[in-house]
């Protein structure tokens, strides 16, 4: 997360090959239908028309950087354009000549429109930072409009970038609230117009359903059975769980949501948020560059969270984000845990008992185990250095190191962490030393009174 | 309200009312106090009350010896079970239960504690705490006091139970980090004869998980310090340049093993633990004070003041400390009556120490030694005994119609790693290495060492380890539990086994005797293996059982 961030925060360092690296990765998700500006959108309709804009204006940067024209003005336009549809027809660098590939409203002005109102719901914050880092990118964009050789507009460009997919956020890059797809993926903004609305403490019971808790969204349940069935709305999910006939999927929420039940208190939303609008205002000119880094694309409200889970049906250790916060890694596969569980009964479950609660040793899965996990800041790496060098007790280093990764398999599965494709390495990962163990977040509806997860 | 403020007011509304609770307690008692816990000079006479068993190992001197006669070598084999009590919370037992006036208090692994009526056994009442475990769960016994059984936890709270009803009286957390430090042994009631005020002394088990040791004495009231004694020199104090570098902040040398007194001098003798890192004395350059070592401590100036200290291994690398309470008594040594202490270690050997002075008398080996000079290795090597092999903690007694000391060893090998460095990780062990794979069989004795001489008077050898500790009766009976679950009676002239009893159960706890209307009993407790387990035994889950046996 650290890095990710400071690379996205430092514009200068997204130029040359970088730069081109990193909008190619963008095409696939630049282009996305319009919609019409209703007469009255609803706020969901307004947030995803926001996110329109602020693709076609990625879009727009993003086509002309794949095209070679010996024509500065093919450039200038683009960046008019993206200014066009970021801004909307209200905005003092609007300019209707060459038209728009985003609304008349522009992303700012959608933006503007959702929080135009007296209360403060919880995705103000984020859309505070996501119009701060719009600003910053207009004025790097107005800014390409003067440049006299490609590498200044690539550079000026760049950093308009760089502040768009901080705005654009989502809950796989910048932080689980962040930005636009971060705020559809995890607030009520993201619920579609009359879908089913059910409590986000608890299980879904019917699908497809949105588990919404103080304005968060904790989860998404879609039928299950043959054939496809893709959301309506890609909402930037990242785990998929099956469970009583359906499929769930926990969204970048789910732990705030998750500590929110389980404490029995609102979500509270932060009043909104006036140093960040302070911040977008004093953003330095395009005359001052590389001093203006974006502004978090999520406030203080939220304590920003590592970037998010990998996919579930990817389970590189690499790719394992890191933090008992956001959706667990998967790093494990199931029939290791399975295996560990028989090499549990009969080399462990003396001392650690058949609940994992412990009789003679520790607990080491559950409440207990992970509470404890928390508060001394056990890492992935810790666990398995313990159990490789110490156990079993009276005979340690006496698994093999398959046997090893298998009892790590089912501690994990034990502890409510998913299962995945990868199997748990028989060596250590440095990325383990980032995976710190606590509480999974999500519903575990299988789980019994110790907080254990059954490893079946 | 801040959550700042909403504390603090939390505080202030909390302290009458605590005062009031204590009031309440110091006028409700007045009479009944008597009757529910001993009183300052029952303790100082702990020794000759053939009723009652109100300290750990019986008296302050930490021997278990009793002047009881009724059970004797001639009517021994006529024991039989009187009651059988299981208790439910599964693990090793090691506790020594404490009677007092027809009521016996126990406790279990998880830090439960049962009052039973010590004729029948049956539960007066019970209190269960069930902590969170940092590594081995077990607890050693409740101290009782001032109408109160104290509790020290497995995470790390002293708690006061109302003695007669149970009920919670006060709970503290008293040790300075809860993520390395607990306790497993039991309060030991202390009324200072200057101050004349009740103490609990108790030490904290923090050795193999990167703590400090220490001794407390905590105010039976309310849990609040009267003095404390750190087992490793800070800097400036005399000992601190045996650990290198900042290696003394994690060094260990903790105080579980059991408080011995000598009240007519106001001294009481402590057996440190391991220094850690465990297994990796490069991290801890130097003999690494006071680790494996005894020590004597002067309280009678209200401050703890070092008299002596006798270490017995320096600079450890295999976690071989000192683990029993020190026996204090008065043998016969070159023809001379002379007081002595007396310990094991868990590296096999039996040290004699001058009381007075610390300096050794006799050393005797009881176990099996091997490759004691070479520290663990990053591939491995073999040395003899194993971290739960040598004497372990339950003690043993001394004999005054015999001069002998009894206590039980263990012959068990183990194959040892260290690694290049050691890894401080909050809440686990703290080791710079791993625990012995265990090697070869494993096996124990019972010992009769002669005071005069350091030779043995006789040795039984059993197939499985012994660590139920001794308890020597003035009949001339020794007491003591094999781990395979036998308890069995020794004549303590001829070692031979008079009587033995199949508790069911594994037995790494001490033998007691008292008596419930002039009849004599003799207890122990049996349960779980927990991290003795050996391959010998089958690893199935053991009932938590207290066992008590009667001649009628």
């Amino acid at each position: 997360m650290q890095s990710m961030t400071s690379n996205f925060l430092v514009p200068a360092r997204v130029t040359g090959p970088a730069f081109f690296l990193l909008v190619a990765s963008l095409l696939t998700s630049a282009v996305i239908p319009m919609p019409a500006r209703a007469a009255a959108m609803s706020d969901h309709q307004t947030a995803v028309a926001a996110l329109s804009d602020l693709q076609a204006a990625i879009g727009e940067i993003v086509r002309v950087d794949q095209s070679y024209s010996t024509d500065k003005h093919v450039y200038y336009r683009a960046s008019q354009r993206a200014i066009n549809a970021l801004e909307g027809v209200r905005g003092p660098e609007y300019v209707a000549t060459v038209g728009t590939s985003g609304d008349a409203a522009g992303a700012i002005g959608h933006i503007d429109a959702l929080l135009d109102r007296k209360e403060t719901p919880v995705w103000a914050a984020s859309l505070d930072g996501a119009e701060a880092n719009i600003r910053a990118a207009v004025a790097h964009l107005a800014d390409s409009r003067h440049a006299h050789e490609l590498m200044d507009y690539e550079l000026s460009v760049s950093r308009a970038l760089a502040y768009l997919l901080v705005a654009r956020g989502g809950p796989t890059e910048l932080g689980v609230f962040g930005g636009m797809e971060g705020v559809l993926a995890s607030t009520v903004l993201g619920v579609p117009d009359g879908a089913t609305i059910a409590d986000g403490c608890a299980a879904p019971s019917t699908a497809p359903s949105y588990g919404v808790h103080g304005g968060y969204i904790a989860w998404v349940a879609v039928p299950a059975g043959e054939g496809a069935h893709a959301l309506e709305e890609s909402a930037g999910e990242t785990s998929v769980i099956v469970r009583n006939g359906m499929i769930i999927l926990p969204t970048a929420a789910a732990s705030t949501v998750a500590k929110a039940c389980n404490s029995h208190a609102a979500i509270e939303p932060t009043p909104a948020s006036p140093p960040q609008r302070m911040a977008a205002n004093a953003l330095p000119g395009p005359a001052d560059p590389g001093a203006a880094s974006p502004a978090p694309a999520s406030s203080s409200a939220v304590k920003p969270a590592p970037a998010n889970a990998v996919p579930a049906n990817t389970a590189s250790a690499q790719a394992a984000p890191a933090s008992a916060d956001g959706p667990p890694p998967a790093l494990y596969t199931k029939e290791q845990a399975e295996a560990g569980a028989e090499l549990f009964a009969s080399k462990c479950v003396a001392c650690h008992g058949s609940n994992l609660q412990g009789t003679a040793a520790p607990s080491v899965a559950g409440n207990d185990f992970l509470v404890n996990a928390k508060k001394n800041g056990w890492t992935l790496q810790a666990l398995r250095y313990l159990v490789t060098q110490d156990m079993p007790f009276n005979a340690p280093g006496t698994l093999s190191a398959s046997q090893y990764a298998d009892a790590l398999a089912f501690l994990l599965a034990s502890n409510c962490y998913p299962a995945g494709n990868t199997p748990f390495p028989t060596t250590d990962e440095p990325v383990f030393a980032n995976i710190k163990l606590g509480p999974v977040p999500g519903p575990h509806p299988d789980q019994n009174s110790f907080g254990v997860c059954p490893n079946s | 309200m801040t959550l700042r403020e909403q504390l603090r007011a939390g505080v202030a509304s909390l302290a009458p009312l605590a005062l009031g609770l204590s009031a309440v307690v110091w006028l409700g008692a007045g009479t009944a106090l008597a009757q529910d816990t001993p009183t300052a000079s029952e303790f100082l006479n702990a020794a000759t009350d053939t009723a009652n068993w109100i300290l750990p190992a019986k008296s302050y001197s930490g021997n278990h010896y009793t002047d009881a006669t009724q059970i004797n070598p001639g009517n021994v084999g006529g024991l039989h079970l009187a009651w059988k009590t299981t208790l439910d919370d599964p693990g090793p037992m090691e506790n020594s239960p404490i009677v007092y006036n027809g009521t016996m208090y126990v406790t279990t692994a998880h830090d439960h504690v049962y009052a039973l009526d010590a004729a029948t056994g049956k539960v007066k009442w019970g209190f269960t705490d069930n902590p969170h475990v940092i590594s081995f769960a077990a607890n050693r016994g409740i101290g009782l006091l001032d109408g109160n059984v104290y509790l020290g936890t497995l995470d790390g709270h002293l708690i006061a139970l109302n003695a007669e009803t149970g009920q919670k009286v006060w709970d503290k957390v008293t040790v300075a980090d809860t993520a390395n430090s607990f306790y497993t042994m039991a309060p030991v009631p202390y009324h200072d004869p200057n101050s004349g005020r009740d103490e609990l002394l108790v030490g904290v088990s923090n050795g193999d998980w990167g703590g400090i040791g220490d001794i407390t004495a905590y105010d039976p009231k309310d849990g609040s310090v009267i003095w404390s004694w750190q087992t490793i020199p800070g800097p400036g104090q005399p000992g601190h340049d045996t650990w290198g570098g900042d290696s003394w902040k994690r060094g260990g040398a903790s105080t579980w093993g059991g408080v011995t007194i000598d009240p007519s001098t106001q001294t009481i003798f402590l057996n440190l633990g391991n220094p850690s890192p465990d297994f990796l004395a490069s991290a801890r350059p130097g003999d690494n004070l006071y680790s494996n070592t005894m020590v004597a401590l002067d309280i009678s100036s209200g401050q703890p003041k070092l008299k002596w200290y006798h270490q017995f291994i320096p600079a450890d690398t295999h976690d071989w400390d000192p683990p029993m309470q020190p026996i204090l008594f008065t043998g016969t040594v070159g023809g001379n009556s002379e007081q002595l202490v007396a310990t094991g270690d868990k590296a096999g050997n039996v040290w004699m120490l001058d009381a007075g002075t610390g300096k050794l008398v006799d050393h005797t080996v009881v176990s099996f030694q091997k490759g004691q000079d070479t520290p663990p290795s990053l591939t491995g090597n073999y040395a003899c005994p194993n971290t739960i092999g040598g004497v372990e903690y339950q003690g043993g007694s001394f004999d005054p119609a015999t001069n002998t000391v009894f206590l039980p060893s263990q012959n068990e090998c183990g194959f040892w790693t260290s690694n290049k460095e050691a890894v401080y990780i909050a809440g686990q062990f703290y080791l710079g290495g791993a625990f012995p794979k265990l090697v070869g069989p494993d096996t124990g004795q019972m010992n009769a060492i002669d005071v005069s001489s350091g030779t043995f008077n006789w040795r039984h050898y059993f197939d499985l380890p012994n660590y139920g500790g001794a308890l020597t009766t003035a009949s001339g009976l020794v007491f003591s539990g094999n781990l395979g679950g036998t308890e069995n009676a020794f004549n303590t002239k001829t070692g031979d086994i008079l009587w033995s009893y199949d508790t069911g159960g594994y037995i790494q706890a001490p033998t007691e005797a008292y008596e419930v209307n002039g009849q004599e009993y003799i207890v122990l407790a049996s349960g779980a293996a927990g991290n003795t387990a050996i391959p010998e035994l089958p690893a199935t889950g053991q009932p938590s059982v207290i066992s008590a046996f009667t001649l009628k």
